[in-house]
């Protein structure tokens, strides 16, 4: 088999990692450089997947199978549809800017570093790519190593406690998924006698409702609900947030957490129609809870990037809220807006590590007025803020709407409640700029701060772009995966209608 | 027609982004490409309006915008002739505004970015009346509620300047936090969001859907308007540049709530209960605000609380059905109140920067022209007859009479005699007593540059003819409610004789008992700076500090709240949550550490462990 | 009685070792006695044919001396498991011994006689052979143990493993006793064959169980297995550690399969015990170790509970998930042990946690290799560990175990953390003094080059082994 273009895209980046091992230790320029061109590479190599995309089709495109363990039915299968599409670019877009973004911050063990995200960038690429239920569980948990070291060796003060919770919480969240993916193998093969990891076709097995479908669903939901995080399991994300170096953090935000939202969409809905409708309620009121709990939290935090972390635990209750709606405004608004937070709470991020670099401190209380000394850079924290908490005209209404109007269908409390999300994010993300960039100069160290380097410009304009222009013409994104929503659901109804019970 | 439309909002939009990435470059010339772009609009809206007169009517669309399964909706505009006259009051006093501010910001180091903020304002409002269904105005009506949030904070290095634009913004985002799920159920309800799909279809609501879609929706129209109970933030609003206070906070903006209001009247109409709703909000809005507006001693916060009140007054004239009164009172407070806010902010220049009644007084030699376009501004906002003012707000109370609604009407004449009292305590106060203020500060006033003082003057001329043009009633209805005869149907001859008379004359009673309480507590005497404004009783103390009710949402609800956040981010997240996690995590540790004591190194325990093992192994297999 | 066939073949991979253990003996008192490099050379290349050999028997279905000998797809793959065990010790072993001045001839034939022992144990047919052969393993075992004689852990260590080694042979040769008391014979695929469970039978089993509890280390039966961790020279703790305990699990397998499956008795609920108290045990005291080589002894306990969760979950999947695990387990521990050998300073200093803080400075590879190591460890894929105890793990869920999956999983999610910690201190800390001397030795760097590309291979193509594993056990539960 030759390898195809998501082939390509899924593996340049370890490769690239590899190779960037010979490049000398002492060669950390270079080093970036290398780095830096294997990610705008991927990203170039991605970005036909979108143009040549159909969003017209609902199955995989782009599609490569290849056996593996045929023994033990697990195969190379790859693809995407249009619910994982955005995600592939998601990543293959963001890498290169966390990379970018890390040319001054990481001035140890360049190389290494590069590596790292390199071959992070590969796992969480596989895992969106991935159509084999084995192939997927190795690129999650292959991805968590390389995240490990950015984090712990690349990271705060604090950085191994949170290197090693971030681990740890995970782990436990997706072992119990291992027994569930192999309980799940198990049942289909002795229902069907194919025992086969494929998951097109394990999600069209119509497992029977009852308590093993249930602890299936819970045992992947709990893997997914720890990366998402759903609350109340967050408490991870705060430490890794903020002992994460800026690049690390983007990446954590940016993509990372997609992934559990992600594995909700790919294999809890699908696999476990029925549990995942009975278990809808309990989603909503996590979601929701995390929702307003996170805004709250945020809104007490003095540091930025953890006001910015405990900001995901909010942003991503919404999207929550959307994929268990199940309906098509939902599920098209969940995806747009895991991308939206992906840009959004990524490009905060940045700003926050350029701000950082500058001053080495995090704390709100140490700006203050920051528009008198660095307009530039003040003025796209703002923008960028605005997108986060929901502005019309950028990324994230577009999301949050469609989020709400699918959740208002089905239920009106849940919708309320949300809601209630776009006022506190309002409050806590503009008391922030008002504490950051407004007011007066109250500290003199804030007089003679540099404004945005040309490379910073660079950074940021991309994730600037893509904010507008998702805000804009979100068409242009939504277009690509209303197939595949539209069949989801079809699926979703039509196997808890098979399996005697009645979808809503 | 089509491309003369889009060009209303694409000039100002132009402009916008031209002085937010040139306006460095441009620095004083900035004004250049403000007033021109607003000029441009202006003629613009001209072309349409007299296409609209000629019984023209236009829709149109720009791209899809957000598409998710049966959820349609597009960058879609449609223009009537009520469009049209929002269009027309947008883009004239935006201009008007703009040219004003020439002169005003002359000086300001953030001259670019001030036209900036304000063409995207100028952008956003018109896209907002424009816009053809409920999401685009949406979107449009968070849009300019980020310029009011960019314009009140424009002066950033001001705490209270960026404090106010926040808690606007965020007031704003409660009223919207109603709207939102307002669209979202009308949605649900029709399946459309496109104005005429769902006026034409309201009648498959059901009157209590229709309830709450109204009341919903009327809740960001309280926000935006600055309706009882969200009201809060317009006072705070005067941080901005005055020009901002009467383009946004008095013309404009805060208009958009009766616009809207107006526009899906039919749906409205479809629920009683929201209408009623509407009236009394606006009724005790109106009364609530002109009693603080009576008291309080910053020009601009009397203008502020004066224009809650106003809005007051057309929401009570929508929510009794006269919608046309409502938009015309809109169209003629836009002229006199922005005619007071700039004349105020012609004030403010003239004393360096003074705010306080207190210490102005005897201006109107030094400044004839501001002094009589004042003059004109306070008796258009009073209502003396042959201003506009006065056809509009008695429209309004006579609709309130003749539709049945004594009670309001009450509280609304009374808040008439309060609203002819503040205006003229005002103008007394600041040209006509005695001079107040320092010596120094009385030396250095001046009148300002003509490029300010001319549109004081256009806008005085339209506060004085505007009424007479369009607002005199000849056979069905006046000019102006036949032209919006095509949005909102002509009642029938409804008032009229003996009643109507009566009316006026008690209109034309109430103005001047207004003013001549005003004249005996001011004009006849000299007052002494203190005594203006000062509490003497408690009620005086209650109307100063607004009722209190920034002060009782602080104790109720953002103290509490911050408190209670504080406790979720310490107690619960970083005590309950993460405690159990790491305590998890230490008793796995802390066992490990008492399983380790059992490694004696000493090799009998080790063969009695063993021992003790086969015994258990034997007698677990034999048990079986 | 008629003398029985003598089938070489059956013995082949046995009887090379055991020749060239006397080759070595032979060729140690020859001139030049004062250079010993020759010797582990010859040792490997006897290994190494013995390993060819298997692969050439392959397919091979004897039995030779009345069933006492069975040489089978399951004898074979074990022994190939054997031989890359032995062929790595003997690698590590070279520079070791010589940097301490402690080469000698003997100590390759003790490693090679051991071998012998445990190549016989894994085509045991018979309890008699079983006893046998894991008596030469043992006391050679023990031997080597006390290798370091100068050192008195070692001395310590070699006693301690021969009391409890031969407190646990007394176990299992009663055992042997009952159950031929109870049946009439030692041959395994006789005792399968006879019907009726009496409770001699039962004790029997249970006083075997000991013997094979004592060798793999299970708990309660392991507590001798850190302190001779420690004690033993490192070359010999990675033999006890994969060999011997590859032998004890091939010889057990056998045991269960052949003489005690279902009919008789059911153990399983047994194992089960078993298996949930040696996987927590050794997970949890891991957690409290800051002697790497306690650490590991800790983690190998925990790691033979993996296997007696695939033996619980029992059938062809269970067994045959077994062979696999101990395959990818003997690269990986010898590969871990292998990188702690190569660091490990000539007074048997240098293996505590603080000794790595900064490794990732001094010796970037070799802190590399050992990470993936202790990666494979954990279980992370791509890497072997994964694939292990994915089999594993869907092997007891398969059989209904769920709860016992469970139990393993949040128990590697536990092992995690001290693997992690290794980690940080490589990685994330800074030297606390200079780092050790770079540790030059090609021999080293091969094995651990051919443990590093055994788990690779194992995590990212596992597909053949697998295969190969399943073949080998399937033909045993006929």
């Amino acid at each position: 088999m030759t390898p195809g273009l998501l082939t390509w895209v899924t593996f340049l980046p370890a490769l690239g990692g590899l190779g960037l091992a010979l490049v000398p230790r002492r060669r950390s320029d270079l080093a970036r450089v290398v780095a830096l061109a294997i990610a705008v590479a991927v990203f170039a190599l991605a970005v036909p997947l979108y143009l040549t995309f159909d969003g017209g089709r609902a199955d995989p495109q782009f599609e490569e199978r290849a056996g593996w363990m045929p023994t033990l039915g697990v195969s190379y299968h790859i693809g995407v549809d249009g619910i994982s599409l955005l995600l592939v670019l998601l990543t293959a877009f963001l890498s290169p800017l966390a990379l970018a973004s890390a040319w001054r911050a990481v001035e140890e063990r360049t190389k290494e570093f590069g590596i790292a995200m390199l071959i992070l960038e590969t796992g969480m690429i596989g895992v969106f790519v991935s159509l084999d239920l084995f192939l997927f569980y190795v690129f999650w948990e292959a991805m968590l190593i390389p995240m490990y070291f950015v984090i712990g060796v690349w990271g705060g003060p604090d950085r191994i406690y949170a290197a090693i919770k971030f681990v740890l919480y995970t782990l436990v969240g997706s072992l119990l998924m291992l027994v569930a993916i192999l309980a799940l193998y198990w049942q289909h093969g002795a229902a069907t006698g194919v025992y086969t990891f494929d998951l097109p076709v394990l999600s069209r097995f119509v497992l029977a409702p009852g308590l093993a479908q249930d602890l299936m669903f819970l045992a992947f939901a709990l893997a997914f609900a720890i990366k998402v995080p759903l609350f109340p399991f967050h408490t991870w994300l705060p430490d890794a947030h903020v002992e994460a170096p800026t690049a690390g953090s983007v990446i954590l935000a940016g993509v990372l957490l997609k992934m559990g939202t992600y594995g909700f969409l790919r294999f809890c809905l699908p696999l476990f129609p029925d549990a995942s409708i009975r278990f809808a309620p309990w989603v909503f009121a996590l979601a929701v809870i995390g929702i307003i709990y996170g805004a709250w939290v945020s809104t007490v935090q003095p540091d930025l990037k953890k006001l910015v972390a405990y900001s995901s635990v909010s942003h991503l209750g919404f999207v929550m809220v959307g994929l268990f709606t199940l309906t098509a405004q939902g599920l098209v608004g969940g995806i747009i807006q895991m991308i939206n937070h992906g840009l959004s709470t990524g490009a905060l991020f940045l700003l926050v590590g350029m701000i950082y670099e500058r001053r080495h401190t995090r704390l709100i209380a140490d700006f203050g007025g920051l528009w008198r000394v660095i307009p530039a850079f003040s003025a796209l924290f703002l923008i960028v803020s605005l997108s986060s908490l929901g502005l019309p005209g950028l990324n994230g209404f577009v999301g949050e709407f469609l989020i709400l109007v699918g959740a208002f269908q089905v239920n009106r409390l849940v919708a309320a409640l949300a809601t209630s999300g776009i006022v506190f994010a309002a409050v806590y993300l503009l008391w922030m700029c008002q504490r950051v960039i407004f007011g007066p100069v109250t500290h003199p160290e804030n007089r003679r701060l540099a404004d945005l380097s040309a490379r910073e410009w660079a950074v940021l304009v991309p994730a600037l772009v893509l904010i507008v222009w998702i805000g804009v013409y979100p068409v242009a994104f939504t277009g690509k995966t209303e197939a595949s929503v539209g069949a989801l659901i079809a699926q979703v109804q039509s196997k808890a209608a098979a399996a005697g019970v009645r979808a809503r | 027609m089509s491309t003369t439309v889009w060009l209303i909002p694409a000039c100002p939009l132009l402009g916008a982004l031209v002085n937010m990435v040139f306006g460095g470059a441009l620095g004083r010339r900035a004004h250049w490409v403000g007033v021109l772009a607003v000029a441009a609009a202006f003629v613009s809206a001209d072309a349409v309006f007299a296409r609209v007169l000629d019984g023209q009517v236009y829709a149109g669309e720009l791209f899809p915008w957000i598409v998710a399964g049966s959820f349609k909706t597009a960058v879609s505009v449609q223009v009537d002739s009520l469009t049209a006259v929002m269009l027309l009051v947008v883009t004239g006093v935006g201009f008007l505004i703009h040219v004003y501010s020439v002169g005003y910001m002359d000086g300001d180091p953030g001259y670019a970015r001030f036209f900036a903020y304000l063409n995207l304002f100028v952008f956003s409002m018109t896209m907002l009346v424009l816009a053809g269904n409920f999401l685009v105005l949406y979107v449009f009506w968070e849009a300019v509620g980020l310029c009011s949030y960019l314009l009140i904070g424009f002066w950033y290095e001001r705490p209270a300047a960026a404090a106010a634009g926040k808690k606007a913004f965020i007031v704003n985002r409660v009223g919207d936090f109603g709207f939102g799920l307002g669209v979202m159920w009308l949605w649900t309800a029709l399946g459309t969001l496109d104005y005429s799909a769902v006026f034409n279809s309201v009648d498959r609501l059901a009157p209590a859907t229709a309830t709450g879609i109204a009341l919903l929706l009327f809740m960001g129209a309280c926000g935006k308007s600055a309706q009882l109970p969200l009201h809060v933030w317009l006072p705070d609003a005067m941080e901005g540049p005055t020009p901002v206070s009467a383009l946004i906070h008095a013309a404009t903006m805060v208009t958009a709530g009766v616009y809207m209001v107006a526009r899906s009247h039919a749906l409205f109409e479809r629920s009683g209960v929201a209408l009623e709703v509407v009236a009394w909000i606006g009724g005790l809005t109106a009364i609530f605000a002109a009693t603080t507006a009576v008291i309080q001693t910053d020009i601009k916060r009397v203008l502020a609380y004066s224009t809650v009140s106003q809005l007051g007054y057309m929401f009570a004239a929508v929510g009794v059905g006269a919608y046309a009164a409502a938009v015309f009172h809109l169209v003629t407070h836009a002229f006199f109140k922005s005619l007071l806010f700039l004349g105020a902010g012609s004030v403010i220049h003239a004393l360096g920067g003074e705010q306080d009644l207190r210490r102005m007084g005897g201006l109107a030699p030094r400044m004839v022209p501001t002094a009589v376009t004042m003059t004109v501004g306070a008796a258009g906002l009073a209502g003396v007859p042959g201003l506009a003012g006065f056809f509009s707000k008695d429209a309004i109370l006579a609709a309130t009479y003749a539709g049945g609604h004594p009670g309001l009407w009450s509280v609304l004449v009374l808040g008439a005699f309060l609203t002819s009292f503040y205006a003229f305590r005002l103008l007394f106060l600041a040209f006509f007593c005695m001079p107040r203020m320092a010596k120094e500060t009385a030396h250095h006033v001046h009148e300002s540059p003509a490029v300010m003082t001319v549109p004081l003057g256009a806008l005085a001329t339209l506060t004085a003819l505007a009424g007479f043009a369009v607002g005199i009633p000849s056979g069905a209805g006046t000019p102006f409610e036949r032209f919006l005869a095509s949005v909102f149907p002509l009642h029938e001859g409804e008032g009229g004789g003996f009643t109507a008379y009566a009316l006026l004359l008690l209109s034309v009673i109430v103005v001047a008992a207004g003013f001549l309480l005003a004249w005996l507590m001011y004009m006849t005497r000299a007052v002494a700076p203190n005594a203006i404004g000062r509490p003497k009783t408690r009620l005086h103390t209650l109307l100063l500090n607004a009722y209190y009710v920034d002060r009782i949402y602080d104790a109720l609800i953002v103290r509490p709240l911050y408190a209670f956040s504080v406790f979720l981010a310490r107690g619960v997240d970083l005590g309950l949550l993460d405690g159990v996690v790491n305590g998890l995590g230490r008793a796995v540790v802390g066992s490990a550490q008492r399983l380790r004591r059992l490694q004696t190194g000493y090799v009998v325990n080790y063969a009695l462990t063993m021992l003790l093992g086969v015994v258990v192994l034997i007698g677990f297999l034999l048990a079986r | 009685m008629q003398f029985p066939a003598v089938s070489v073949r059956a013995l082949l991979p046995a009887l090379i070792v055991l020749g060239t253990a006397g080759l070595v003996l032979v060729l140690d008192l020859l001139p030049p006695r004062a250079r010993k490099g020759h010797l582990p050379v010859l040792s490997l290349a006897g290994i190494v044919l013995a390993l060819l050999s298997t692969t050439w028997l392959w397919g091979e279905e004897t039995r030779a001396f009345h069933g006492m000998i069975v040489l089978d797809g399951y004898a074979l793959f074990l022994q190939l498991v054997i031989c890359y065990a032995a062929g790595l010790v003997v690698l590590l072993s070279i520079d070791y011994l010589h940097e301490r001045g402690l080469e000698s001839g003997e100590y390759y034939a003790l490693v090679l006689f051991a071998t012998v022992g445990m190549l016989l144990m894994a085509a045991a047919g018979d309890l008699i052979v079983v006893f046998l052969s894991l008596e030469l393993m043992s006391l050679s075992l023990y031997v080597l143990a006390g290798y370091f004689r100068a050192r008195l852990a070692s001395g310590e260590a070699a006693m301690k493993y021969f009391l409890l080694g031969a407190f646990a042979s007394a176990f299992f040769l009663y055992g042997i006793a009952l159950v031929y008391g109870a049946t009439g014979t030692t041959n395994l695929d006789r005792i399968g064959a006879s019907t009726g469970r009496d409770s001699l039978l039962t004790i029997g089993f249970a006083l075997l169980l000991v013997g094979f509890g004592f060798k793999i280390s299970s708990v309660p039966f392991h507590m001798w297995a850190p302190d001779v961790y420690v004690g033993a020279p490192t070359s010999v703790t990675v033999l006890v550690a994969t060999g011997s305990k590859t032998a004890a699990f091939a010889a057990l397998i056998r045991v269960l399969v052949s003489a005690f499956r279902g009919g008789q008795l059911d153990s399983t609920a047994l194992l089960w015990v078993l298996a949930v108290a040696t996987m927590t045990v050794g997970n949890v005291v891991a957690i409290a170790q800051s002697n790497l080589k306690r650490m590991l002894a800790y983690s190998s306990v925990a790691h033979v509970g993996y296997m007696l969760v695939g033996l619980t979950a029992g059938g062809a999947l269970g067994a045959g998930a077994v062979l696999f695990y101990l395959l990818v387990y003997t690269f990986t521990t010898a590969g871990a042990f292998g990188v702690v050998l190569l660091l490990e300073r000539a007074a048997g200093e240098g293996v505590s946690l603080a000794d790595y803080a900064g490794l990732a400075r001094g010796h970037g590879v070799l802190a590399l290799v050992l990470s993936l190591f202790l990666l494979s460890l954990i279980g992370i894929p791509p890497l072997g560990g994964f694939v292990g105890k994915f089999y594993l793990f869907g092997a007891a869920v398969r059989s209904g175990y769920v709860g016992l999956a469970v139990i393993g999983v949040l128990n590697s999610a536990v092992a995690s953390y001290y693997y992690l910690r290794l980690i940080v201190y490589m990685y994330m800390r800074e030297p606390e003094a200079a780092p050790p001397p770079s540790a030059t030795s090609f021999a080293g760097g091969l094995a651990l080059a051919v443990a590093l590309a055994g788990v690779i291979v194992l995590g990212v193509m596992p597909a053949p082994f697998i295969d190969l594993a399943q073949a080998a056990v399937t033909p045993l539960l006929r």
